[in-house]
């Protein structure tokens, strides 16, 4: 009897614990079931952002995909990638396993620095390590090394992991925090935008769903005229609602990722791409 | 009697001075205090992560229509800034609490 009730409480107690804290898996199975519901797009679909909800934007878009802005980007980035620094070693020596694809597992857990690691960040870590002065984080040659990485990382599925550890979890629930917190002049979260107003107009530009956004960067911008990264654009974002940017690959964005990410775990990587 | 006369129009001359150089001493002090405040609404509201965009623009155009001797126009944009500031602290305040409410379950 008194093991009966040992076993029901026990279960009343995981339920509860269960309710009161969801996981990761829980909210990323919650996120993607909310965009499916809603249009009724598969994940690789969501990969195409504004372009899967939209017919003739999408016709202009594979229009202007023909003559890709971004390849010379892409042939640049593998130049760069496989020009050996000034020590002799390269960025294979740091990356191995880049003919496989390594863009789907970014950000990972950094166990060892207690942070999340985006392939921007390794990449300038590689440079460091290796006597190399680091690059810029929002343009120019550290897009085009993630250009090349991402478009060798072409049809893999996203694959971030967040691990059970307490470190990961707290930086996983605060990028958690920052996409559904309101902020700047406007009063806006990235939610707002994303999720609630998801295929809807602001001013001219469609509205993109959350889910899919991080499989296709560094995108090309018309409105940047060049390539940029996802960091770039967080902070386009926080300026378009009058919030004052943070640095890029600082821990606040850099949190922001692996959520954002992690809510497309399972889309394709299918960039680099260009955007509206 | 000309040279009381004399007296009397410099003594004059240099209370309208020193009247004009407390009353610009009294401006200043204004702008520095409210300046002062409103940069410390903009701290506050950092440290919390939510500053806005504007609010150390604002402070900086403050601090040259200061330095032009427009302590009018100076006042009114430490003023503006401070609102930020302070509206920026609400927001972060009230986000504490809600976020959560916008979570997709």
């Amino acid at each position: 009897m008194q093991r009966r009730i040992a076993t029901i409480l026990g279960i009343c107690l995981a339920l509860m614990t269960g309710l009161a804290d969801a996981g990761p898996q829980q909210d990323i199975d919650a996120f993607q079931k909310f965009f499916k519901d809603q249009f009724g797009l598969t994940l690789a679909e969501m990969g195409d952002g504004i372009y899967a909800l939209d017919e003739v934007r999408r016709d202009a878009w594979m229009n202007f995909e023909e003559f890709a802005p971004w390849e010379e980007d892409v042939e640049k980035g593998d130049k760069l990638f496989h020009t050996a620094f000034a020590n002799g070693k390269g960025y294979a020596d740091c990356f191995p396993n880049y003919k496989k694809g390594i863009r789907q597992d970014y950000p990972k857990w950094d166990a060892d620095r207690g942070e999340v690691m985006t392939l921007e960040w390794a990449i300038n870590l590689c440079r460091e390590a290796n006597g190399e002065k680091p690059l810029k984080y929002k343009k120019g040659a550290i897009a085009q090394l993630g250009a090349y990485l991402t478009s060798v990382s072409k049809g893999n599925k996203i694959n971030v992991v967040i691990p059970d550890d307490p470190r990961a979890l707290a930086a996983y629930e605060d990028g958690k925090r920052f996409y559904y917190s309101k902020r700047g002049q406007l009063n806006f979260s990235c939610a707002n935008c994303h999720i609630g107003s998801a295929g809807m107009m602001v001013r001219a530009n469609l509205l993109s769903t959350a889910v899919g956004q991080t499989s296709h960067f560094p995108v090309y911008r018309k409105r940047w005229k060049g390539l940029g990264t996802l960091q770039r654009r967080y902070g386009g974002c926080n300026k378009q609602v009058r919030a004052k940017p943070f640095k890029a690959q600082g821990p606040e964005y850099r949190n922001l990722e692996y959520f954002h990410t992690a809510m497309s775990n399972g889309v394709p990587i299918n960039g680099p791409a260009s955007r509206q | 009697m000309r040279k009381l006369s004399t007296i009397v129009a410099v003594m004059g001359a240099s209370l309208v001075v020193a009247c004009a150089g407390n009353t610009m001493s009294a401006d200043e002090k204004s702008f520095d205090a409210s300046y002062e405040a409103a940069e410390a609404a903009r701290k506050k509201a950092a440290s919390m992560k939510f500053e806005w965009r504007d609010t150390g623009k604002i402070l900086k155009k403050a601090k040259e229509a200061a330095g032009k001797g427009d302590y009018e126009t100076a006042e009114q944009l430490a003023k503006k800034a401070k609102m930020q500031g302070d509206m920026a602290v609400v927001q972060a305040n009230e986000q504490e609490q809600l976020w959560q409410s916008a979570v997709v379950k």
